[in-house]
């Protein structure tokens, strides 16, 4: 006999599969059923990648419409998720692309990225910001970063997605996906260290 | 021994282990690499400041404010597909009707033949006619139903496009 978790589980996944599967169909209570299901992670992701909250909205709308319009070639091996992602980053790097054609990863006038200006033996006084609980400012430090990095740090602490997921969604080699990460935590830890040195957290 | 009391060979190890930091706080290296990183930890002061220092960071990454979905934007998508989906079941349905309505046209004008054949002595009789000049009548007649049928379907076709532009 199954317990009331497992089934409840069960319950869910064989429901989120039969949506999936009228989704394909073309059905529009299967999208909006899905789309109530993602709503705010979608909305979430795409706020990060354009920190604009009209043209996350945008972006969102837009969204949902390329999934209805594609939902006949999804393929239901595939996970939703990870085919819903592949959509929106597609759509946000696109549309960054549109608004700064120059480069997503934002390098600093002398050719170094961030995370290369790094210095390597700050003091860490971000144990002290963090202790504190200032989330605000970590989310204030992330907003000021490259998009690539932002996009990485929100998929996988965010959306708790496994690297494997994230390397599947941006479509980049898992190798790629590591390094990001390593460069976007980095770049992160400098950011905030140098906030709190030069006093810039408010 | 170097200055920090580790030999060349740890010096790498602590190089290599330094790297893989910032990966294990995020969670995401593999059992060997995490357990490769713990026993280095135990005995690396240093390596174990920065571990705590990029815990508390991923830490506080994922208490970030989560911020949510206006309602009114769930909804307005909704209105917005529910408008698109019925604009392209219009479009199936009006394709359709044409293609019908082509298929109709094209049989009709076929079955004229016979019929013609059927009725050619009396034809050729009342206007004087020759055969070849009521074959040619004939293909004239089907070509430009033909032609206004095309004409009309690539018409008709243009404006479904302009419409579901316009949504």
């Amino acid at each position: 006999m199954m317990s009331p978790l497992v089934e409840t589980m069960l319950g869910a996944t064989l429901s989120f599969e039969t949506e999936v599967t009228r989704l394909r169909g073309g059905d529009m209570d299967a999208i909006a059923t899905l789309m109530q299901r993602y709503q705010h992670r979608l909305y979430r992701y795409m706020l990060r990648m354009v920190r604009q909250p009209a043209t996350a909205e945008d972006l969102f709308q837009q969204t949902w419409i390329r999934v209805m319009e594609s939902a006949g070639s999804y393929d239901p091996r595939r996970s939703f998720e990870r085919w819903l992602f592949a959509i929106a980053h597609n759509l946000a790097i696109d549309h960054l692309r549109r608004r700064q054609p120059e480069s997503l990863d934002e390098e600093l006038p002398s050719g170094e990225t961030r995370v290369d200006a790094t210095p390597s033996t700050a003091p860490d006084v971000l144990a002290q910001l963090l202790a504190e609980e200032r989330s605000t400012f970590v989310a204030q430090a992330v907003a000021e970063m490259p998009a690539t990095f932002r996009e990485v740090l929100t998929l996988r602490f965010e959306e708790e997605m496994k690297l494997e997921e994230i390397a599947e969604v941006l479509a980049l080699p898992l190798g790629m996906v590591k390094t990001r990460l390593h460069r976007a935590l980095k770049s992160l830890q400098s950011v905030l260290r140098t906030k709190l040195e030069t006093g810039k957290l408010s | 021994m170097n200055g920090f009391g580790m030999d060349d060979l740890d010096m790498k190890a602590h190089s290599e282990i330094r790297e893989l930091l910032t990966l294990a706080a995020a969670g995401v290296l593999d059992a060997a690499e995490q357990r490769q990183v713990e026993e280095h930890l135990v005995q690396c002061e240093a390596c174990r400041a920065e571990f705590q220092s990029l815990g508390r960071l991923t830490g506080a990454l994922q208490k970030q404010i989560m911020p949510q979905a206006p309602r009114s934007l769930v909804q307005q998508t909704r209105r917005i597909l529910e408008l698109r989906l019925q604009a392209q079941r219009d479009r199936r349905r009006s394709y359709f009707f044409l293609g019908a309505l082509a298929v109709l046209g094209w049989t009709f004008t076929l079955l004229n033949w016979p019929l013609l054949r059927l009725m050619d002595g009396p034809l050729i009789r009342a206007f004087n006619l020759s055969g070849t000049q009521l074959t040619w009548i004939w293909t004239t007649y089907i070509l430009a139903a033909w032609l206004g049928t095309a004409l009309a379907a690539a018409i008709l076709g243009k404006r479904f496009q302009q419409e579901g532009r316009t949504l």
